[in-house]
């Protein structure tokens, strides 16, 4: 190549090493550097800009994407608007102008480095931020999932494969809620007893909806534990639910618009670790209900729907001005 | 050089969307994404609540005239405090039926915002980042949704009833956790069923024919986004068929109870919300406008607030007695409040400095007021509520990861809730 051509074809934008990287060091390195070079222990938001390939990985995707400055981060960061709380750098004046123009000129030629190599050092993590006080029901949660470890993925396909949704209870456990929306009419006592090898981890079961029976209670009593039982608008009717007293941590029962009654009431008031107990639309007497709270004084038992009444009509609405 | 990817952006059309999110689901994709790298044992989420519904009160809600009375005070007007099941909580008397309800809910009347005109605050509320040109950033539904996934594989996880601009929205991740909108609800899912002029059997013919075209479009350019195009139409079909679609249904419902939501639409919105959420949708926004009471607020409110009472107060019970509380959290958001002072035109103008969002279930306590404004409804006096606080907190009851960074296509990262950090005393 001619020396003429080179001269023609080589990058017209400023020298990285002369002109952009002081402007870096002196605005972007006590965040976004290793230590030697004047950074933190951890540079923010897992970004280094102290080498050509920090650059270039930026903090998960390219910094800098060589002759847009539009569609790189690092000029969109450092030419927001004063005001705006995304602007680089944070908490002090934005940069000079003629320090803005040589940014963006430097990466519209082609965001050459030369011969500029940087430090080497990988970029690490941000503190994680210090726990607040975890609310009693989630520290409950926590203490069931201890020692469980996540699913795998070829047994959530099983789980799938007889027809529920699964997810963990507690992110990162194997403590696990179960789901059937959309597969209801194929969830029947069958299923239930599928479940088996992964009923000692089960938190969260929810069968509205389904074809399951009385039939599934001995089945239950595996689930050593449920904390949330949903078994609304199916067809058990609560005989044999006592086996559900075996159940120390079960916390919330469903049984709305079921067909469970006045004869089942004798079990579901030895259920004394429940919260809530959901009864509305169910064929119990008044008599039975006020037994129950008595004997479960420390459970809310749900067993009507008050409604409004319709709204009255817009001209009695009127305050008095 | 274009970087966009035309099947990722969020102005395609929605029912794309919807379609693309169903196969997603069927796929099993969100099935790995449960279980996907993101979840680590450094997550801090707690995972009270699977599900939202999401009211938001569009125009900027008078907190002084609704859930921050202030009774004797000079600024209150033409508002009286009513007494409420929370003890020594009072609300506006316009609210009586959602009165006996506080119970179940906990009023936020500390909140703050930085964003005092409508489509910044409404912008700001919703993604926790401020409105800006160069980017766009995703609502919490489409966060739930691109984290978790959703619960019944043939139907969307995210939905808005009554949207409109800057609400629900995907922002900058795949288009396909962008909300299935709703125009009205009581129409429900308009074009899902094929007209009545053509017949099952007309419907497998044409797909076979769609098939027959797509596989040699496929032979000649395999690709996978190809692919998953041809796919979204089938689970199209699948929808049309589909069982689940029962739950767009108002029809289905009782006369009682969907008379108790209210005639209007935003009452129909709020059962529809309860269906969806019945049926395995995880976020569902319900929007309600014409809280910009600038003229005549005590008018404005007294045919506002009704509508509002009725749904909400009918809302939180019929959830109550179905159980979904004890997994859906119900939020009652607005972008700012009003000023406590009443203009000349017996207005209230736009108020950023403080007002009032109430949340209720999903693990969230009951009965109680969290932070409070000064006797006249000015200053905040205690534990200050940011929003993007209020979306962590939100973020933080779905078990989302409040830590984890997602990159926008130009490789910036963002958080579920931004800098916002959980208000874990709200939680019972």
């Amino acid at each position: 190549m001619s020396p003429l051509l080179f001269l023609l074809l080589a990058p017209q934008g400023p020298s990285f090493e002369q002109e952009v990287l002081p402007v870096l060091q002196e605005h972007c390195f006590r965040c976004h550097a290793s230590p030697e070079n004047g950074g933190p222990a951890q540079p923010k938001g897992r970004l280094r800009l102290d080498s050509p390939e920090q650059i270039r990985r930026g903090a998960g995707g390219e910094a800098v994407v060589a002759g847009y400055p539009e569609e790189s981060v690092l000029w969109e960061l450092v030419s927001l608007a004063e005001e705006d709380p995304d602007r680089m750098p944070p908490d002090r004046p934005r940069l000079a102008g003629e320090d803005l123009e040589t940014i963006r000129a430097w990466i519209e030629a082609g965001a050459d480095f030369g011969g500029w190599t940087g430090s080497r050092g990988e970029a690490g993590e941000e503190e994680p931020r210090p726990p607040a006080r975890t609310p009693d029901r989630i520290q409950e949660l926590q203490a069931l999932a201890e020692g469980l470890p996540p699913l795998t993925e070829a047994q959530a396909e099983k789980l799938r494969s007889v027809g529920f949704l699964v997810s963990p209870v507690v992110p990162g456990t194997g403590l696990l809620r179960l789901t059937c929306y959309g597969r209801e009419k194929t969830v029947n006592d069958d299923a239930l007893r599928a479940l088996r090898p992964f009923a000692p981890q089960i938190a969260v079961l929810h069968l509205g909806g389904t074809r399951v029976t009385d039939g599934i209670w001995p089945e239950l009593a595996r689930f050593e534990r449920l904390v949330h039982l949903d078994l609304h608008q199916t067809q058990v009717q609560g005989e044999g639910l006592q086996v559900l007293q075996g159940l120390s941590h079960l916390r919330v029962l469903n049984l709305y618009g079921t067909q469970v009654g006045d004869l089942a009431a004798a079990s579901l008031g030895g259920l004394t670790s429940l919260r809530s107990l959901y009864l509305w639309d169910c064929p119990l007497k008044e008599e039975s209900i006020e037994a129950l709270r008595k004997r479960l004084p420390g459970t809310r038992i749900i067993h009507s729907l008050e409604l409004p009444g319709p709204a009255p009509p817009a001209e009695d609405r009127r305050s008095g001005r | 050089m274009s970087r966009s990817d035309p099947f990722h952006r969020a102005d395609e059309p929605t029912r794309r969307a919807f379609l693309g999110q169903a196969a997603a689901g069927l796929l099993g994709v969100s099935g790995l994404a449960i279980f996907g790298p993101g979840v680590t044992a450094r997550t801090t989420s707690g995972g009270t609540a699977r599900n939202v519904i999401y009211l938001y009160m569009a125009g900027g809600m008078s907190h002084l005239d609704t859930l921050d009375v202030k009774p004797g005070a000079e600024t209150q007007g033409a508002t009286e405090a009513i007494p409420t099941q929370a003890e020594g909580v009072l609300i506006g008397h316009r609210l009586p039926n959602l009165a006996r309800h506080l119970d179940k809910a906990t009023v936020i009347r500390s909140m703050q915002t930085t964003q005092g005109a409508h489509e910044q605050g409404r912008y700001y509320l919703h993604t926790g980042y401020l409105l800006r040109g160069t980017i766009q950033h995703p609502s919490l539904g489409a966060w739930l949704a691109r984290f978790q996934g959703g619960d019944n594989p043939s139907l969307p996880p995210h939905v808005e009833i009554g949207g409109t601009r800057y609400t629900a929205q995907a922002g900058f991740l795949a288009s396909r956790f962008a909300p299935l909108p709703i125009g009205d609800p009581t129409r429900g899912l308009q074009s899902a069923r094929p007209p009545e002029s053509v017949d099952a059997s007309t419907v497998a013919r044409r797909q076979e024919l769609l098939a027959a075209m797509n596989q040699e479009f496929l032979e000649r350019r395999p690709s996978r986004r190809v692919r998953a195009a041809a796919e979204m139409y089938d689970q199209a079909v699948e929808l049309m068929r589909s069982e689940d679609l029962a739950a767009f249904d108002l029809g289905l419902e009782d006369e009682r109870i969907r008379e108790a939501y209210g005639s209007e639409a935003f009452g129909q919105g709020c059962l529809l919300a309860r269906r969806l959420v019945e049926h395995g949708v995880r976020f569902v926004e319900v929007v309600l406008g014409g809280w910009d009471t600038h003229v005549e607020n005590f008018e404005a409110l007294d045919e506002r607030c009704p509508i509002l009472d009725q749904a909400l107060s009918t809302l939180l019970a019929d959830l109550d007695a179905r159980g979904l509380l004890e997994e859906t959290l119900v939020v009652l958001a607005t972008e700012f409040g009003r000023t406590p002072r009443i203009n000349q035109n017996n207005g209230r103008d736009h108020y950023p400095q403080a007002f009032s969002c109430l949340l209720a279930g999903g693990g969230i306590a009951g009965g109680r007021a969290y932070g409070a404004t000064d006797p006249t409804g000015s200053e905040i006096l205690d534990s200050p509520v940011s929003i993007p606080d209020f979306n962590a907190t939100i973020a933080w009851a779905l078990g989302l990861p409040l830590e984890e960074q997602v990159f926008s296509e130009s490789g910036r990262p963002f958080t579920v809730a931004g800098k916002g950090r959980p208000v874990l005393d709200l939680f019972a």
